[in-house]
């Protein structure tokens, strides 16, 4: 069985200055590949890892040099790969998937729900970043277990930055990871983007009895299938990391999964459209 | 005349950025101008991201407004997963235009 909690960002650094980042933990997660992996790549920072097993470990994940392309290895993970641009990525979703779908219990409509939430988080981590450093993503299936993680990671401005202007004009909004993962909240409302990413990652997280963890600055949410809590994080993140949580054995009815939420919304129906 | 567009044209079953969005429909604007109508085709599309919905679909039912995208643009074999997705997506679009 694996624990997945707050205490893993805890966990992660024993001590941290702006030198180099200590790893303590004696069991790394995707989210943990992808955080050393930025620190490495993107600021130059050395990993020094306490436990050489981890350290190995971490080494054959790529924290050290993420791939660009063919980044699969074997049936239960991908190593830590950067993504390639934000029109470009249609690839690296198939290749997730494709560990998706040889390892969890899922029905056609389930992994069609969940590619479009991968790709969707790909291409919001590009769109909100404004950085020049690809996002880094990685995902683990623990044989036998009942769930897999996804993680994605990056340096750019971060959630609370991107939604400055939002933000604003709701004074009263605490936790700026929390507000992203609402409906239609987006930083670039009404020029192309509409703010469904992380809805829709949430939505699916709360359907699936997963769990997403969504932390930029020194905040940070955890949706715990429709638990929802905030926390403050051990040290500040420069950048946004989500690690999505997948139950392997609790697909979700696709079509109702969308029309709930629709139903949901005050607003007329469309389906005359089509 | 009608036209016919299959979206399989832009890729295989994913379609999933708002590059490949943008390029479709502006393909649709061009078949509309030139026949007045189109089908557009979805058989084999599984996934279909909200990017991709808002550069092709929204931003047309924006750009031609309700009542004329509904006169000269039918979508045929959509799963009922992305009708649902585009019902979201248009009802909070028409919301905000309010």
């Amino acid at each position: 069985m694996v624990r997945f909690s707050i205490s893993d960002f805890h966990e992660l650094a024993a001590s941290s200055d702006k030198t180099k980042l200590i790893v303590s933990t004696g069991f790394l997660k995707p989210v943990h590949i992808v955080m050393c992996s930025a620190l490495h790549a993107y600021r130059n920072i050395p990993i020094v890892f306490q436990n050489t097993d981890i350290e190995r470990y971490a080494e054959n994940m790529n924290y050290h040099a993420p791939l660009e392309i063919d980044t699969i290895d074997g049936a239960h993970h991908s190593k830590a790969i950067k993504l390639r641009s934000a029109y470009d990525n249609d690839e690296q979703v198939k290749k997730i998937m494709r560990i998706v779908e040889d390892n969890a219990n899922f029905d056609r409509g389930t992994i069609d729900t969940l590619s479009i939430i991968v790709a969707e988080l790909f291409q919001n981590f590009y769109a909100h970043a404004e950085s020049s450093q690809p996002p880094i993503c990685c995902l683990q299936d623990w044989s036998g277990g009942n769930y897999m993680e996804i993680a994605i990671a990056d340096r750019g401005i971060g959630i609370e930055k991107s939604l400055e202007k939002v933000l604003a004009n709701h004074p009263d909004i605490k936790n700026p990871c929390r507000f992203a993962c609402e409906n239609s909240v987006s930083a670039k409302l009404g020029k192309g983007h509409s703010g469904y990413g992380l809805y829709f990652t949430k939505r699916f997280a709360e359907e699936n009895k997963g769990k997403i963890f969504l932390a930029s600055g020194k905040n940070c949410y955890e949706n715990d299938a429709g638990f929802e809590e905030d926390h403050i994080l051990p040290y500040k993140w420069q950048g946004t990391v989500i690690r999505l949580i997948v139950n392997k054995n609790e697909p979700i009815d696709s079509e109702e999964f969308f029309r709930q939420i629709a139903r949901e919304q005050e607003g007329e129906e469309y389906d005359e459209f089509f | 005349m009608t036209n016919f567009f299959r979206l399989t044209e832009i890729s295989s079953s994913t379609l999933s950025n708002r590059e490949n969005g943008r390029k479709v429909r502006e393909k649709i604007l061009k078949l509309v101008r030139q026949s007045g109508q189109i089908t557009i085709d979805m058989e084999n599309i599984s996934t279909v991201t909200p990017s991709f919905l808002e550069e092709a679909i929204v931003k047309l039912v924006v750009e031609l407004g309700k009542d004329r995208f509904k006169q000269t643009v039918e979508l045929v074999n959509l799963n009922d997963a992305i009708r649902e997705m585009m019902n979201i997506m248009l009802s909070n679009q028409l919301k905000r235009q309010k």
